[in-house]
């Protein structure tokens, strides 16, 4: 019998929320859990059913407690699947980038000539993500917002751009705003220093629009935008509360269960030996993963595969 | 996984998804046919039927739309040759949004508000059920002219000649001048114009009109007057043959039960059903669609106040009489109907198989003492022994216990216990401490087997055990819906463990005990999951929890095993006419089938009638308590229920689950 | 690329270049039902003229807990809101809304620009007085308003709902051949909507779903759609993302959606994406229905306090739907 199986015959209280929680993944899988790429990439994972796997990696737990608890802490798991995130580059644009030029560009949005006009405001604006993981050609045709011929990645930018170089592409194109988009932002090191670069190669308004951020890196931004006088504004579309982060030292706001999930977490990456810290990258302990690659700043027990953890949830697609 | 899904001929789209549109008729079980053929007759009938009780299908045979259908897939039409010569036409009072009539009562005078919401009621239906005879007529009329072999029991004619009589017909009968446009001279102008009427009254309702036309409120007509007017318009004019049987259905009618409970308007819109019932008009033969709660509540006809009679003015088939089991289980109808929905699907998924698919996929149930080592595996003895019990019998039952006898160990400890409160010292004498005793009577052992592996089970932390095709239709509690539900979850639970099987499969399944114990289980969740989601929920869901948990502790606690029947509770019948909180719940749980129902005679003196109930069996999983009724169930009072009752007070949103102090407070959105 | 005319209030308001208003508003067991109230006055905004919703609940135990909650809301929005022009209307949570929330109850003293508050109002009513606000050739100004909640405790939020109802005003006037399409806008409570839901399986079932904000709030409402999703749902069901106080994407998506089709709706989610259902509604031209399980009970602390926004201001979302005579969407 699976893990979850002896769980669904085992007390009353144990089988019905087994159930439910079942009943939670079986129907997220079938919406979400199945986008997930790297599991997409490789047939017979992705010919496995999401259960099937969630048993299989459940099994590399050495307690029945440990199982119990990451089981049913899965449900604070923020996954971010296709649809949430063309939702999200629509608010990115629409809820942010375009008041954010209203007000630049003083627009009534009640005139009559008010589309004009932010066409006009559109065409002056330079969107880019901030590093590579945004993928910046579907913001744009998502959004239909119309962008520049150039598309950069503003870290990468940092190490291999010119900052001359940029100044004349702003003014040969007559851009005035520039327009930044990040995926996710975990302690917001990457971010803190494309935008810095940002800060000092762009010498007009800039908007920092992350799509998901983590709170040790949502401090950070706010700090940097406050610290600009005026010029970066600092717009995130969803910060992670507390119940999506499990970080060493215990958050007040966090669910109760994570006491249990903490110890379960911890004996997991010293069975798995993981290189990575255990609370992840930096210690976020984001419960995120996007459709398109888990981050490293989630707990390594999620994503990562070594001799003595063999099957992990969402494997992630490390760079070379 | 979605292919996976889909694969489960049990899937209830499976059908429509996979196979042909029309398909779905294959799937009309004719077993009930047999026993409702009122249906297809004259006279009027109420059709009594739960959620699950195969009353959808058997209005549904009723459907122009699914006679063609059964003509085009070449399925044989169940209802007998003789009584197919008939046309249906009908009205869901949900779907035609009856709720929103008395959305502007309030604004009536009170003095005639009743008079006027009820002439506006019965107008509306008039207005909905003449509509809908036209359109069957011109379908059909439309389907034979390319298929003339179709429905020849019904050949319709709309030559224009024929047209022109039935509104000559029509233009000098009572009601109809004025219930369409004067200048209508064929079915389809008359459609337009009752659609237009339809529509009038709906944009009232809504608010966009702030009165309804005046040519309309000088054409209102009593209810029925226009389709029987209509009905034998059709016959003479020989649109339809003179034989021709009109039968028209309201279905979910007790959705009026509950607008009537909301609007303070009394009975008045069943009552405007019940008059157009008791006109008796031959031209016409109602089919009233309802759950149970909702006929029975009121009979009178509006306007007469005469009550309705049953078997003069109508006559009822109650679908839950006909399915449930009676005194001789040879005879009992709900296995036949089950084994025979089965066989359809199954049929229609490209299994074949020899003799009885129930069987070959259930198998057989297990046996009582089976069951009862199955949940103790290699426990050391579980039994709870007397200290003052002689050493003999202590002895005695632990290698009852130890030589795989577990059941009859635990007999043997509830027997002794059992004659301590008689009083008799046998467990002191270590010399009787041999055979079974407990097995002196066949009765006594037969009518403890589930309290003792429920017993048994409990003390190992184990799920009941159901398995075996006698189980899974007793499970079903004669509710096609709970049948289905089991058969889906156990294959899908079948397929989910068995993925090589499921890859090779060319002959049916045979499914393991565990598939169906984790298969029932999850029905069981599911079962009590609809409770949540439906109708009264908070109510039922609270009731029902409230009633498992109790059963459950009383049997697990009752270690002599003296109450094996406290599945169940028992209150006076006069306990039903208080004007107590729990007694419209109490009614709520059984008119949605969360609770069986029956007299029963009193063990005590007094001889009071009283009435007991009992969770649905599929509810008995989740509790972990017996299906299986024997015995006395719990005699009680209204004051303890609600003492038991009000203990579950403040649960969380989901009664059965302990609000977490934990998950208190989150950040902020939206409610209501 | 364009923007629709609704955000913060103190971003939305201003734009409009209204002077002056008359406020429609509830009293409510809720803090926040005084937030709007209290920011116009806070902003030395003029408010003419008002109209407050006194709404009682069937008697219950909740009832008797949130009373002195209503009572004390209800004394502080006297405070702020007093004067002749200044009045309410009593009312219980299942009356008949028709005869209550006219246009003349509404708006007794004819004024031109109205800001409707939804925040506490109950869905009924207000999109029963939405309608009748949208349709009077006297408002030609009107702002609908939210404040969002603090929080709310994860617990049953309310009970005892009420089988599901076409809302008045909100019903179907055409039918068709076609088989409905149902729309479920997902929240935090199931109510009593499984048979409806089942039924639509058979045509066609879709979901909104508030997206984002993300966890806590889209955790309980992935909780509820599990409740709610019939295990054998069709291969076409779709759960579509909307961002939770978006309005107007609701409306678009909701009126392409049923563009030439029958559609149901069942906005059992957060009251915005109520809002643009209604809206939808009324631009369906009798195709669509809107169909609702009213709760006779609620928690009184089922919200708590009243969000802040990223400026530390109460947080509270205006929608401009009529401007100078013209229905904006």
């Amino acid at each position: 019998m699976s893990i979850i199986d002896t769980w669904t015959t085992s007390t009353i209280e144990r089988t019905r929320d087994t159930f439910k929680l079942k009943q939670l993944y079986e129907l997220q899988a079938e919406f979400l859990f199945n986008q997930y790429e790297p599991v997409r990439a490789s047939p017979s994972e992705a010919a496995m059913p999401f259960l099937q796997r969630l048993d299989r990696w459940l099994g590399c737990f050495d307690s029945p407690e440990d199982q119990w608890n990451v089981f049913r802490s899965l449900k604070y798991f923020f996954f971010i699947g296709r649809e949430e995130t063309d939702e999200l580059y629509r608010c990115a644009v629409s809820h942010k980038l375009l008041p954010w030029l209203i007000e630049r560009d003083g627009l009534d949005i009640f005139s009559c000539d008010f589309q004009e006009n932010l066409d006009k405001a559109i065409h002056t604006t330079w969107p880019c993500p901030v590093t590579d993981s945004l993928r910046i050609n579907n913001l744009l045709h998502r959004t239909n917002l119309k962008g520049q011929s150039l598309r950069p990645d503003w870290l990468s930018l940092k190490q291999l751009g010119d900052k001359e170089k940029i100044a004349k592409y702003k003014k040969d194109k007559k851009v005035k705003y520039l327009a930044l988009f990040e995926d996710f932002v975990g302690s917001g090191m990457q971010c803190e220093r494309a935008t810095k670069f940002a800060l000092d190669a762009f010498d007009g308004p800039i908007i920092l629009a992350p799509l998901v951020v983590c709170h040790p890196g949502d401090v950070k931004l706010h700090a940097l935008a406050a610290a600009s006088k005026g010029r970066l504004t600092y717009e995130p579309i969803v910060v992670l509360a507390s119940d999506c982060l499990i970080t060493e030292i215990p958050d007040a706001g966090e669910p109760k269960s994570f006491a249990t999930f903490r110890i379960a977490l911890q004996n997991g990456h010293r069975k798995g030996a993981f290189a990575d810290p255990a609370f992840g990258w930096e210690g976020v302990g984001s419960l995120v993963s996007s459709y398109s690659n888990c981050p490293n700043n989630s707990p390594p027990i999620f994503h990562g595969m070594t001799e003595s953890w063999l099957h992990p949830l969402f494997p992630r697609k490390g760079r070379v | 996984m979605v292919a996976l899904r889909f694969d489960n001929p049990f899937h209830d789209l499976w059908v429509t998804e996979i196979l042909d549109a029309n398909a779905y008729v294959q799937m009309f079980s004719p077993v009930l046919v047999a026993d409702t053929e009122e249906m297809f007759s004259n006279g009027h009938v109420v059709l009594k039927g739960r959620q699950g009780s195969g009353k959808s299908m058997l209005l549904n045979l009723l459907e122009t739309t699914t006679r063609v259908a059964y003509f085009k897939t070449n399925a044989r039409y169940p209802v007998p040759k003789k009584q197919r010569a008939f046309i249906s036409a009908g009205v869901q009072l949900t779907r035609a949004g009856a709720s929103l009539v008395a959305a502007r009562s309030e604004d009536i005078p009170k003095d005639q508000r009743s008079r006027i919401v009820a002439t506006n009621f019965a107008d509306y239906l008039n207005s909905l059920l003449c509509y809908d005879l036209l359109k069957n007529v011109v379908y059909l009329g439309g389907e034979q002219e390319g298929n003339p072999d179709l429905l020849p029991e019904v050949t319709v004619d709309l030559s224009e000649e024929r047209q022109s009589e039935l509104f000559r017909i029509l233009a000098a009968s009572e009601t109809w001048p004025g219930f369409i446009s004067a200048d209508c001279s064929n079915v389809r102008e008359a459609m337009t114009s009752l659609e237009s009427r339809i529509r009038a009254h709906k944009n009232y309702f809504n608010f966009n009109l702030d009165r309804l036309p005046q040519e309309l409120e000088r054409s209102r007509s009593p209810a029925g007057e226009p389709m029987a007017e209509l009905a034998g318009a059709l016959r003479r004019s020989n649109i339809l043959p003179p034989t021709t049987l009109v039968l028209l259905r309201i279905d979910q009618h007790e959705e009026l039960f509950e607008l009537e409970r909301h609007s303070k308007l009394g009975n008045v819109f069943r009552q405007v059903i019940n008059s157009a019932l008791a006109k008796r008009d031959p031209r016409v033969a109602y089919r009233i669609g309802t759950r149970h709660y909702a006929w029975d509540a009121d009979i009178t006809a509006w306007g007469s106040g005469a009550p309705l009679e049953a078997m003069r003015d109508y006559s009822v088939v109650d679908l839950d009489s006909i399915l449930k089991r009676g005194e001789h289980s040879k005879s009992w109808k709900f296995p036949v109907f089950a084994a025979d929905v089965v066989s359809r699907r199954l049929g229609a998924a490209g299994f074949t198989f020899p003799g009885s698919a129930l069987e070959i996929m259930f198998g057989r149930s297990l046996e009582p003492s089976e069951r009862a080592r199955k949940y103790v595996g290699n426990a050391r003895c579980l039994l709870q022994l007397d200290p003052t019990w002689a050493p003999e019998w202590k002895a005695y039952l632990e290698k009852l216990w130890t030589d795989h006898e577990p059941l009859e160990a635990k007999f043997g400890e509830a027997w002794l216990r059992q004659q301590v409160q008689k009083r008799r010292k046998i467990g002191l004498d270590g010399s009787q401490a041999h055979g079974t005793p407990w097995r002196k009577s066949p009765w006594w052992p037969k009518e403890r087997n589930e309290i003792a592996l429920m017993q048994l089970a409990g003390a190992r932390q184990q799920a009941l055990i159901w398995c075996g095709e006698r189980q899974i239709v007793d499970l079903a509690g004669h509710n096609i819906l709970a049948f289905m539900t089991i058969c889906k979850s156990v294959w899908a639970t079948w397929q989910r463990r068995n993925p090589d099987d499921v890859e090779r499969r060319i002959a049916l399944p045979s499914f393991s005990v565990d598939d169906q114990v984790i298969g029932i289980s999850e029905a069981s969740q599911i079962w009590f999951k609809k409770i949540q989601v439906g109708l009264e929920a908070d109510q039922r869901t609270r009731l029902v929890s409230t009633l498992g948990q109790w059963f459950r502790r009383r049997m697990l606690d009752d270690q002599s095993l003296s109450y094996p029947g406290h599945s169940g509770f028992s209150l006076l019948e006069n306990d039903l006419m208080a004007n107590h909180f729990l007694v419209p719940i109490i009614k709520a749980c059984r008119d949605h089938g969360d609770l069986m129902e029956s007299q029963h005679t009193t063990k005590e003196k007094d001889q009071a009638q009283r009435v007991k109930w009992y969770l649905h069996p599929l509810l008995c999983p989740i509790f972990r308590i017996p299906h299986i009724r024997t015995k006395e169930p719990i005699y009680t009072t209204l004051a303890e229920l609600q003492l038991l009752y009000d203990e579950r007070r403040h649960m969380g949103p989901i009664a059965d689950a302990p609000l977490k102090a934990e998950e208190e407070a989150q950040l902020g959105f939206p409610g209501m | 690329m364009t923007v629709k005319p609704w955000g913060k209030i103190e971003w939305l308001l201003p734009r409009t270049k209204i002077d002056s208003w008359h406020v429609v508003t509830s009293s409510s067991f809720e803090d926040r039902c005084l937030a709007l109230v209290t920011w116009l006055c806070a902003t030395g905004t003029i408010v003419d003229s008002s109209t407050i919703f006194r709404i009682t609940n069937p008697p219950s135990d909740l009832w008797a807990e949130a009373l002195p909650f209503v009572e004390k809301n209800f004394a502080s929005l006297r405070t702020l809101l007093h004067g002749d022009t200044h009045n309410f209307i009593d009312l219980g949570l299942l009356d008949q809304v028709g005869s209550i929330a006219n246009s003349d109850a509404l708006n007794p003293h004819g004024g031109q620009s109205v800001i409707l508050d939804i925040t506490t109002l109950p869905k009924r009513f207000f999109l029963f007085s939405l309608k009748q606000l949208l349709n009077s050739p006297t408002v030609k100004n009107l702002v609908v308003t939210y404040a969002r909640a603090k929080d709310y405790p994860e617990s049953a939020l309310c009970e005892d709902a009420l089988p599901p109802t076409a809302l008045p005003g909100y019903g179907r006037i055409y039918e068709s051949e076609e088989k409905s399409r149902l729309i479920v806008g997902v929240g935090y409570m199931p109510l009593s909507v499984e048979e409806l839901i089942e039924q639509a399986k058979y045509s066609r079932l879709d979901f909104v779903f508030p997206f984002p904000p993300a966890s806590p709030a889209f955790r309980r409402n992935w909780d509820l759609l599990t409740m709610l999703m019939p295990t054998d749902f069709p291969r076409s069901t779709e759960i579509h993302r909307v961002h939770g106080m978006d309005a107007f994407e609701v409306f678009e998506r909701v009126k392409a959606w049923g563009d030439g089709h029958i559609i149901d709706l069942l906005p059992i989610g957060p009251k915005p994406h109520t809002l643009g259902m209604a809206m939808a509604y009324l631009r369906l031209n009798g195709y669509a229905e809107i169909t609702y399980s009213q709760p006779q009970a609620y928690r009184y602390n089922y919200s708590r306090g009243i969000a802040m926004n990223s400026e530390g201001k109460p947080h509270i979302l205006a929608y401009c739907l009529k401007l100078g005579g013209r229905q904006l969407f």
